[in-house]
Parts: C-alpha cells; sequence; structure tokens
C-alpha cells in the first residue's frame, strides 16, 4: 500500500509513541515488604474486597456498597509513605495518578473527592466512627508470611 | 435566536425544578457535600506575534477562576455545578459563566459495571483532557495541545460542554476498566468571541451549533496508569450573515481522535492524533471537503517530589495532503505558513503542596494557523516566534 511521504511520517510517528509506550512499561509499580491492611468499620458485613472492589472504590466509581450504604473513603497525603505503598501494592498505581482522576472528577462534577485524614491514628478513628467508611493502615507482616497479603480489619466501636 | 449564548436553555431549568422539588422532601442536615475551587493568573510575553492579548508588551490576560458544589441527595443521585470566569486575550472575554450544572443519577453502581445518565451541562469526554481542560492541574501544562482541543481555532465552545444529556458506563473486567461515554446536546449558538475566530473577516452573524454528537470509548488499566481511547465528535455549524452580508454557510464537522497515556513511577507520556473532515458549502465558493490532522507527544518527568520537567511537541495542519502548505500557497497566493503550527514546548512545574502550583513554559511555533486574529489585527504574522508563559494556581 503506497502511502505519500507525510503519511508515511504520521505513521512512523505512532510507531515510535507505541515503542516508547512499551518500553516505559517497564516501569510498572512493584510490590513491598510492608503489609497494608484495609479497614472498615463495625457495621461491615460483606467479605474482605477483593482488587476489583477496591479500586472501585477508590477511583470513586461506585457511592454506595451493595446494602445501600454511602461508601466514605478515607486516604492518607498524597505523600504520605502508608499512601504510597497501598497505591501500588493494592491498587497496582500511584498516588499522583489517582489524585489525577480525583481531580477529574471534582472538577466535572461527577464525584466526591475522598477525605484525606492526617495520620494513621486519624485514620483509625474516622473509619471506626464513620457508617460506610473504608480506609487503610500499615501493619507489621507477621514473620512466618512469606508474601504479602490484604487482610481486612473490622474496627468496633472499643478500639484503640 | 438567543443573544445570550451562556444562559441556562429551558431543559436546564426543568432540570434544576426536579432538583428543588427532591431536596424539599429530604431533610438538609443528612445531605453530603463538597465545595471546591480554583484560580489561577498568567502571564504570557512573546516575540513575533501576541496570544493571549497583546503579549508582545507582556500580557496578564489570562486567568481562570472557578468554584463547584456537589450534593449527593441520594446515594444513587449527585446533582453539582461549576461557575467559571475566564479571560485568555481576545478569545475569551465572556466573563462569569455557568460551567457545568448537572444531576448525576447512577442506575447501576457495582464494582464490576456502572451505568448512568447526567442531565444539564455535562462536560464533554473526548480525548484525554477536555473534560477538566480550564483547571491547570488537570490539563498537561498552561497551554492545552492545540492540535486535539482547539482552543485558538474557535472550537472551544463546541467541545467543551453539552446542554442535554449524557450516557456513561463501565465494565471492570481484571485489571481492566472499560467505559464509554455518549452526549448530546441542544442546539445552541456560539458567542461573539466564538464567532471571530471562526469567521472571515468583514463577515458578521450568527452560528448555530447542531446535530451535535460527542462519544468516547477508553480503556484503563489498573486504575489509570495506561489509558487509551478513541472519541468521535460531530457538530454541523450553520452561518447565517446579517442581512446585507451575501455569504452562508453549512458545514458538517466530524473529529476523530485517538489517544494514550501512560503513567509511570517517574514518567508520564501522553499522545493524541486528530482527524477533522469538514464538509459543506460555502455561498460563493466551491464546496468544502476537507480533511485535517494533527497531534502531539508529550512526556513529563518527575524530576523530584513536587517537580516535574514536561516537554512536548504538538502540530496540526490544515490539510493531511498538504501539509506544508505549499500547495495551498501555489492555488490561492496566500501564505502557506497560515496551513499548519508546529509546536516545540518546553515546561516546568513546581507544586510545594497540595494547593499550589506553579508552571512555566517556552513555546517555539513554526507556523500561523493557530493565531487569534482578534490579539493580532492590523500587523502582518510572523511564520516563526516564540511565546513564553508562567501560570501561579491555588486550588482547594
Amino acid at each position: 500500500m503506497y502511502l505519500s511521504p507525510p503519511r508515511q511520517r504520521t505513521w512512523s510517528a505512532l510507531l515510535l509513541i507505541v515503542l516508547l509506550s512499551v518500553l516505559l512499561a517497564a516501569t510498572s509499580p512493584k510490590a513491598s515488604a510492608e503489609d497494608i491492611e484495609v479497614l472498615v468499620g463495625p457495621s461491615w458485613s460483606a467479605p474482605p474486597p477483593d482488587r476489583q472492589v477496591l479500586r472501585a472504590v477508590f477511583t470513586m466509581r461506585i457511592r454506595t456498597w451493595p446494602d445501600g450504604t454511602p461508601v466514605r473513603v478515607f486516604v492518607l497525603p498524597d505523600d504520605h509513605e502508608v499512601h504510597g505503598i497501598f497505591c501500588r501494592e493494592q491498587l497496582g498505581t500511584y498516588p499522583y495518578v489517582l489524585r489525577n482522576a480525583w481531580d477529574r472528577m471534582v472538577f466535572t462534577g461527577t464525584g466526591l473527592a475522598p477525605l484525606t485524614v492526617r495520620d494513621e491514628q486519624e485514620m483509625r478513628t474516622r473509619v471506626r466512627n464513620t457508617p460506610g467508611a473504608i480506609g487503610y493502615v500499615r501493619v507489621a507482616r507477621p514473620s512466618q508470611a512469606p508474601t504479602p497479603s490484604t487482610s481486612l480489619a473490622r474496627l468496633r466501636p472499643g478500639d484503640r | 435566536m438567543s443573544t445570550y449564548p451562556n444562559q441556562m436553555p429551558e431543559p436546564a431549568w426543568r432540570v434544576a425544578a426536579l432538583l428543588m422539588s427532591m431536596l424539599v422532601g429530604t431533610p438538609v442536615a443528612a445531605l453530603d457535600y463538597q465545595v471546591h475551587g480554583f484560580a489561577s493568573q498568567g502571564f504570557a510575553w512573546s516575540e513575533g506575534n501576541n496570544a493571549f492579548g497583546n503579549s508582545r508588551s507582556g500580557s496578564f490576560k489570562l486567568y481562570e477562576a472557578g468554584l463547584n458544589g456537589s450534593l449527593v441527595v441520594r446515594p444513587d443521585l449527585l446533582a453539582s455545578a461549576q461557575v467559571l470566569v475566564r479571560d485568555a486575550g481576545a478569545t475569551d472575554n465572556q466573563g462569569l459563566r455557568l460551567d457545568y450544572a448537572l444531576l448525576d443519577y447512577q442506575f447501576l453502581a457495582t464494582a464490576e459495571a456502572n451505568a448512568g445518565i447526567r442531565l444539564g451541562r455535562v462536560k464533554n469526554s473526548f480525548g484525554l483532557f477536555n473534560e477538566s481542560r480550564d483547571v491547570v492541574f488537570t490539563r498537561p501544562g498552561i497551554t492545552l495541545p492545540q492540535s486535539i482541543y482547539l482552543d485558538s481555532y474557535g472550537f472551544r465552545r463546541i467541545l467543551f460542554a453539552s446542554d442535554g444529556a449524557q450516557l456513561y458506563g463501565g465494565l471492570a473486567h481484571g485489571d481492566q476498566y472499560s467505559s464509554l461515554s455518549v452526549a448530546s446536546s441542544v442546539n445552541r449558538s456560539l458567542s461573539k468571541d466564538e464567532k471571530e475566530l471562526l469567521l472571515p473577516p468583514g463577515v458578521t452573524g450568527d452560528i448555530n451549533v447542531d446535530n451535535f454528537l460527542v462519544a468516547r470509548l477508553q480503556n484503563e488499566t489498573n486504575g489509570g496508569t495506561w489509558r487509551y481511547g478513541l472519541s468521535y465528535l460531530q457538530a454541523t455549524l450553520d452561518l447565517q450573515a446579517d442581512p446585507g452580508i451575501p455569504f452562508d454557510a453549512n458545514l458538517d464537522l466530524q473529529l476523530y481522535v485517538l489517544s494514550l497515556r501512560h503513567d509511570g513511577e517517574r514518567y508520564a507520556l501522553s499522545a493524541e492524533y486528530e482527524l477533522m473532515s469538514s464538509r459543506g458549502k460555502v455561498s460563493g465558493a466551491p464546496d468544502i471537503n476537507s480533511r485535517g490532522d494533527g497531534g502531539y507527544v508529550q512526556l513529563d518527568y518527575r524530576l523530584r517530589p513536587g517537580w516535574t520537567l514536561y516537554g512536548r511537541y504538538d502540530a496540526s495542519f490544515a490539510d493531511w495532503s498538504d501539509r506544508d502548505g505549499r500547495e495551498y500557497a501555489a492555488t490561492t497566493g496566500s501564505d502557506r505558513h497560515g496551513r499548519f503550527t508546529r509546536d516545540l514546548m518546553l515546561g516546568l512545574n513546581w507544586k510545594p503542596d497540595a494547593h499550589w502550583g506553579v508552571w512555566a513554559e517556552l513555546h517555539h511555533i513554526d507556523g500561523t494557523s493557530s493565531l487569534s486574529p482578534s490579539d493580532n489585527r492590523g500587523r502582518p504574522p510572523e511564520d516563526q516566534w516564540n511565546l513564553f508563559m508562567l501560570m501561579a494556581s491555588y486550588r482547594f
């Protein structure tokens, strides 16, 4: 198929971009050695959320749980170490990518931003006291466990 | 025909009335809501041609500020609105306007699939950045790539938002999330500023936009580290010149955009390609049947936390079979440089915290197709020119 020189240049440019993307794909998020525990409030009654649910919730795509309770998402600040680990390990993405997605929703009127808490202590307090809440904290990995895992902690009213 | 194109049309008033009636039945204290906003001030300084006002002497005529609110009326019903004030030299002097005002009813919301409908004035999902183009934090620099987002070509109003309805939905499967959004709009008129960019010199009249449809099919991986998509937009522009001016035109536009975005730990790559097809009649001239295209590639590099270096090459062509404009110049005797724009840009962004951002960009531009006629009245355009821009912005 004959392509005129300008069209050849267009196709070459597109091919170059695709090749460049494939090269850059080598920089995908890597798992860390920490355990991130997903926190939910006392009224949680479902099985632990899988990655698909976590992604849907933390990209603010779903606003209600199956039982109709509003989803209340709590996150640590974008530059917090634990937030970075949570993004990479549990969601397979980066803090700034999530922030861009939240900003797009907020500035087009198509969703709310998650609530940012200052530290893990405030995270526990807010999740415990808010119906439908979900968040995350770091926990030390038990020495016998060889690989990171998603665990789910349900905070009871008396929990610290 | 309305002389105030940004007045809310009748369907939007009906939607607002519906919202009020629903609110009356709901205790106000129980409703969840958020308020956000932003304010950006820019500075442009150029040699050669003007942009964003008289930039050859330095221009501050570039600012954007907005305030929005979102209210969760019911878990499946969100009501949002944003007001915006914007100045972009002579290409945008409209002042305060309603940016969006919508009701979002999500009738399906599970982790595997979601779907809904938005009614009112809704931002169009088109390409990577159209939805949030007025907020500098959510676009790829102080300026948008002109090859795709056509700010200076006078198509802003057509691209930006629809007064009508948008259907959206998505499916999550494994690491992927695929989404489709389709929007249609009631017919509307272009504002005075937009008409100035599109109308030939000496012609005044009204331009109506009808048969409007915009759609985007997009796939995301891992919550967004890879995004690629296909966007489509169509519109019919109908020009009725003022009495006494024998110039009418009817133009069918179709835009196709291919988009790619990859976000890595330290790098982000964005690339888009657009094909624009125009077909129609202009009185007293041969029928129009032309294809223009353009595209850009941008690389962002996160030097260190808070600092991003970015570079972009953005090129657009009025005729994809005559990219250097020589055929056009030979046929019409006009300058070939008015048929393309090639923009090489380098920028630096600093975000000291979650609220503030500062941007600096230097553009070296070859070609004059993206020049704003109103900013460059009475002077012949320079084929090659340089533009330096700064912007500071605050968001909450």
